[in-house]
């Protein structure tokens, strides 16, 4: 399980510890939104995420916050820009809008945005 | 945490109402007459105003808020509800055991109550509603949208028509949108649009409490409104004639034209909302008095409707609007804060405009309140001036039969400090509680938006500045 359509197709939930969310599969990021803040900085040096790739999972590293359950209610959610892997990551209609719900029990449940969600990219 | 903040809480309230010093039931008659009678409480004030220190609390409360979400946000969000509290515990202690006056405690527990009412069911309710407009994205579309926005704010609030329409302006605009879309929806929705009805805007809300007449604003300053609105939608639509042009062959998407509500049934409660307002018996006679109560049924209307509403919403309608508890706790911890810390200001700024009230002219109103409203909380800064231009004429904002002279007497004053503390509550994104809303709102959309000076340098100063001296040359120069 590696791509996000896999991911998706199967209905796969990612889940959370503290600051550290893991989603079940990869992918190149573009963008995050976590609450109003507009993340784009991926690299190394980041000092609001990090990122750290697997064989079949990726881990995404919160470092201003302790615990994000505590940052979400059960309406609001991270969003994601994202491009798979194989995708050609400049073209635009490639990339892929994600929905991060933080739920009980360490789940991330993991959905496409319906019409009414807004995600600028 | 949350525990302890409550408990925190009900023990400065139980404080307030069980004190040695001052029992409720047994001062009510008292306090009917203290309010009515000629030797009131203004006097008292006058002759024996609280310590110039008790003022330290309201200002650091002020500057905090300021400068706590740009400079040390992390710390901010996690403890604004503790530094809110404390500080309004120091005041409440002050009033209560150093200068003996819980009087004036209670009639701000009261006002805190109005207020956290009305802005609570107008948040919960609005948040209920989900409205998706199919239409291409012009600019004649964006100002007529903008302009619907100003009136509605007068109606549910700067508020609820901002949590109203800020998702679906951006979903209009979602193929060429850019910040100063956000920008201007918060110079008219969120800010000057509110300036006709105490329902607008928290200040005039306040001023309504203190016994201003309900429409004595939009009575007295609707050609105002008319010019402010006009001026700032007419900049906007000519920014927006630009983008659009050099956008407008990429939007290739057919448009229904259709407008779609979610949560019709919140409309309903927006009218008992709107009619509950005036459930006040001192408005309608009629209306019984829940005393020694701090509230009214106009406040259980209200807290009733923003909970039947919540409980019984669109799921997709909240799912859509990515409905959050949050913005309306943050402005109840702070407002507690304001309205405790803001006594002993309010009774100095009067205390002190009696002695040299004749060198206050209309000029320094609209002005004062307008800048010292850029930076502060709106709703403070009104109460504040107002305050200070009754204080001019001998008069306290406490008593009510003095406010009613007031607003008659020579409304200029009370003009230059409603359209200053509501006008000008757009020139930074601290002004005026929605504007923070509306920002956060848009960057958790993906929309990034300038930083706090951004705002003020490329925006406020180039765009509003101008009009709002325009407003002040035409209406205020040399008057008072």
């Amino acid at each position: 399980m590696s791509t996000i359509k896999e991911a998706l197709d199967k209905k796969r939930n990612g889940i959370y510890y503290n600051n550290r969310v893991i989603l079940p599969f990869k992918c190149e990021f573009l963008k995050i939104i976590f609450e109003d803040k507009i993340i784009t900085d991926f690299s190394s040096s980041s000092s609001e995420v990090e990122i750290i790739e697997h064989d079949n999972f990726t881990d995404v590293y919160f470092k201003k916050y302790k615990d994000i359950q505590n940052e979400f209610s059960k309406y609001d959610n991270i969003k994601l820009i994202v491009c798979e892997k194989s995708d050609d990551i400049f073209d635009f209609s490639k990339h892929i809008k994600l929905l991060l719900y933080i739920e009980n029990e360490h789940l991330v449940r993991i959905e496409l945005p319906e019409e009414n969600q807004i995600i600028i990219d | 945490m949350k525990r302890f903040l409550i408990i925190l809480t009900l023990f400065s309230f139980s404080i307030l109402f069980f004190s040695p010093s001052y029992s409720l039931a047994n001062n009510l008659s008292e306090k009917t007459e203290i309010t009515q009678s000629e030797h009131s409480s203004e006097h008292n004030i006058f002759e024996n105003p609280p310590s110039p220190y008790m003022v330290i609390p309201f200002i650091v409360l002020l500057l905090m808020i300021a400068t706590g979400p740009l400079f040390y946000r992390h710390f901010w969000e996690h403890n604004y509800p503790k530094v809110s509290i404390t500080l309004g515990l120091i005041t409440v202690l002050y009033y209560l055991f150093i200068f003996n006056d819980p009087l004036s405690l209670l009639h701000t527990l009261e006002e805190y109550i109005s207020f956290i009412a009305l802005l609570t069911s107008l948040f919960v309710v609005a948040g209920g509603i989900l409205i998706r407009v199919d239409r291409k994205s012009t600019p004649i579309a964006n100002v007529i949208l903008l302009f619907i926005g100003a009136i509605i704010s007068n109606l549910i609030g700067t508020t609820g028509a901002s949590m109203l329409l800020i998702r679906p302006y951006i979903r209009m605009n979602r193929n060429r949108i850019k910040p100063y879309h956000i920008i201007f929806f918060i110079f008219i929705v969120s800010n000057i649009g509110g300036g006709l009805t105490p329902i607008g805007d928290p200040p005039l809300f306040l001023g309504f409490l203190k016994g201003i007449e309900f429409f004595w604003v939009i009575k007295h300053v609707w050609y105002i409104w008319l010019l402010a609105i006009g001026l700032v939608l007419a900049i906007f639509y000519l920014i927006d004639l630009n983008n659009y042009k050099s956008k407008a062959a990429d939007d290739e998407k057919e448009y229904t034209g259709k407008i779609e509500i979610r949560g019709k049934k919140n409309f309903l409660y927006l009218l008992i909302i709107i009619i509950s307002v005036f459930l006040d018996p001192g408005v309608l006679s009629f209306v019984p008095s829940l005393d020694p109560l701090p509230f009214g049924i106009r406040e259980i209307i209200m807290f009733s409707v923003a909970f039947i509403s919540y409980k019984r919403a669109d799921k997709e309608a909240l799912k859509g609007n990515e409905f959050d508890f949050e913005p309306i706790k943050e402005v109840a911890f702070l407002f507690v804060g304001i309205f405790a810390t803001m006594i002993p200001a309010l009774q100095l700024v009067a205390y002190e405009t009696h002695t040299y009230g004749e060198k206050l002219t209309a000029d320094i109103f609209y002005w004062g309140t307008g800048l010292l409203s850029s930076i502060l909380d709106n709703a403070p800064t009104y109460l504040n001036f107002l305050s200070a231009a009754m204080g001019k004429f001998g008069l306290s904002i406490d008593n009510y039969q003095h406010v009613k002279i007031f607003e008659t007497h020579d409304p200029i004053y009370l003009m230059a400090i409603s359209v200053g503390a509501v006008y000008f509550g757009a020139m930074t994104y601290i002004g005026n509680g929605p504007n923070f809303m509306v920002k956060s709102i848009s960057e958790s959309s993906g929309i990034k938006l300038p930083s706090f000076f951004g705002y003020v340098v490329k925006y406020s100063i180039p765009i509003l500045l101008p009009v709002f001296t325009l407003i002040w040359l035409l209406f205020f120069y040399g008057r008072g």
